[in-house]
């Protein structure tokens, strides 16, 4: 082999390291909400979904803000490790404002009693989430895999400077329409056990979007090397199954 | 080309937007196309108004600029769609002009192009809708529009450029396009709007300054990753 390619091993070894740590978390945190933090008393048992809900916010900025990185990263240096991680990022981004966007209007159709309202941290979810979506049609799209890599760092780039902007004027759009009447979520987390069981599932979602994004990287890096082999190994005898398909 | 090597950045701009609003001078099919897609939309629009239920007038900022920004999309998909049929781009990248100053070359020429369709829509949605802004908001509305405008456009030409790229072309560009100008959405047709109502200008100043910010933003950012649209 005339190429050599860094190992996978460690990535793997972490990813499943943080996939057991997060695992743990996890089992741990359900126990805590099932089991052992008291119900809240406004809102009642419904408020429960807020231990997925608001880390599986967290998670997707937190994705998002990767993109954006490894996309300007990429755009500079060109490296196809930066691009392996925003793609690793862009899709538990998509998977998580998904979580958000389903676990918001459950609660939202009990405490507000409307399944939708356009409340400026849901609807930059789900800004967020056309956004996301846009990068793996744009990525899909592409006339080559190195364009599709390109176009999705440009739209992660710009994304990354219009979300403070979007963010800003839906707010700014919500102080001219009457408010809901929303029972603030934000009151009632004061009661420690209520926040010490958010904290694990921070700590669950957290490790287990790194254990994601280490699991799909290292599979990113891994079919950038089969296509290689693929392509190479093609020039010389096409492999036995592919015989029907060549032209 | 007349971007000859050493000429100033605002001449190359000056070239390429020049060279663009010639070929609309001379064809004028993207222009027409927009203008009469607009009217349309407008046309449709008063279709699907029940006017005892709503008066247009009420939401006319908003009507009038999503019509703004479906007919720019419309037309934007052809910018560089044309660049891609005989291979022009590869010329336009050979030519003497720094890729910053081609976009915003680009930019410039749908900013006139965009700006003549609206000088369509506005009388298009007057007429339709019996509406009439206060002679002293005049100033006001103008500078709404230009800023909408030139942010819409500087996301819309970088996103023109990539979607000519894809096997999706102009399918995709709306899809890209519109959660990112949110907004524009947002303040354009609430400025538009409350000139329309007759409220005072200074009650628009806020929606002015952000649209005036989003508009250099995107420009300086759009401008900077125009490049990495272009390489092979």
């Amino acid at each position: 082999m005339d190429t050599t390619w860094d190992s996978l091993a460690g990535v793997r070894r972490w990813s499943a390291v943080l996939g057991a740590a997060a695992t743990a978390t996890i089992l741990y945190g359900l126990w805590m909400v099932f089991f052992w933090v008291p119900t809240e008393r406004t809102m009642g048992i419904v408020q429960r979904i807020f231990y997925l809900h608001v880390p599986s916010a967290w998670v997707a900025f937190l994705a998002f803000g990767i993109v954006a990185l490894c996309s300007l990263g990429y755009l500079w240096l060109k490296d196809p490790r930066l691009d392996a991680i925003a793609v690793s990022a862009a899709e538990q981004g998509l998977v998580f404002t998904t979580i958000v966007l389903i676990t918001g209007p459950l609660w939202g159709k009990l405490a507000w009693g409307a399944w939708w309202v356009w409340e400026p941290r849901l609807t930059l979810t789900l800004l967020l989430w056309f956004i996301y979506a846009g990068y793996f049609m744009l990525r899909g799209a592409a006339e080559s895999p190195e364009r599709g890599k390109r176009f999705a760092a440009i739209l992660g780039v710009v994304g990354a400077v219009d979300i403070p902007l979007i963010h800003v004027s839906v707010n700014w759009w919500r102080s001219q329409h009457p408010q809901p009447v929303i029972l603030r979520p934000e009151g009632a987390t004061a009661d420690p056990e209520i926040v010490r069981t958010l904290m694990v599932w921070l700590l669950g979602l957290t490790l287990l979007f790194f254990a994601l994004l280490l699991a799909r990287y290292g599979a990113e890096r891994l079919g950038e090397r089969v296509e290689t082999l693929r392509l190479r190994g093609g020039s010389r005898r096409p492999a036995p199954h592919s015989q029907g398909v060549s032209v | 080309m007349r971007g000859e090597p050493g000429a100033s950045y605002l001449a190359q701009v000056w070239a390429v937007a020049r060279k663009d609003l010639l070929l609309e001078a001379r064809s004028r099919e993207r222009l027409v196309a927009m203008a009469t897609f607009a009217v349309l939309v407008a046309v449709v629009f008063s279709f699907s108004i029940d006017p005892t239920a709503v008066r247009a007038r009420s939401i006319a900022g908003a009507m009038i600029w999503v019509t703004v920004l479906f007919a720019g999309t419309l037309g934007l998909g052809r910018s560089f769609a044309l660049e891609r049929e005989a291979d022009a781009l590869t010329g336009l990248m050979v030519a003497p002009v720094e890729r910053g100053a081609l976009f915003l070359g680009k930019w410039l020429a749908n900013v006139v192009i965009v700006g003549a369709v609206e000088a369509v829509i506005f009388p298009a949605y007057a007429l339709f809708f019996g509406l009439a802004w206060p002679a002293g908001s005049l100033p006001a509305l103008l500078a709404v529009v230009f800023c909408a405008t030139a942010g819409f456009l500087a996301l819309g030409t970088l996103f023109a450029g990539v979607a000519a790229h894809t096997r999706m072309g102009e399918t995709l560009l709306p899809i890209l396009l519109l959660p990112l100008l949110i907004p524009v959405v947002i303040f354009a047709s609430s400025a538009t709007q409350r000139l329309l109502v007759g409220r005072p200008v200074a009650e628009v100043a806020s929606q002015l300054r952000m649209l005036a910010a989003f508009g250099l933003i995107f420009l300086f950012t759009c401008t900077a990753l125009f490049g990495s649209v272009l390489e092979e």
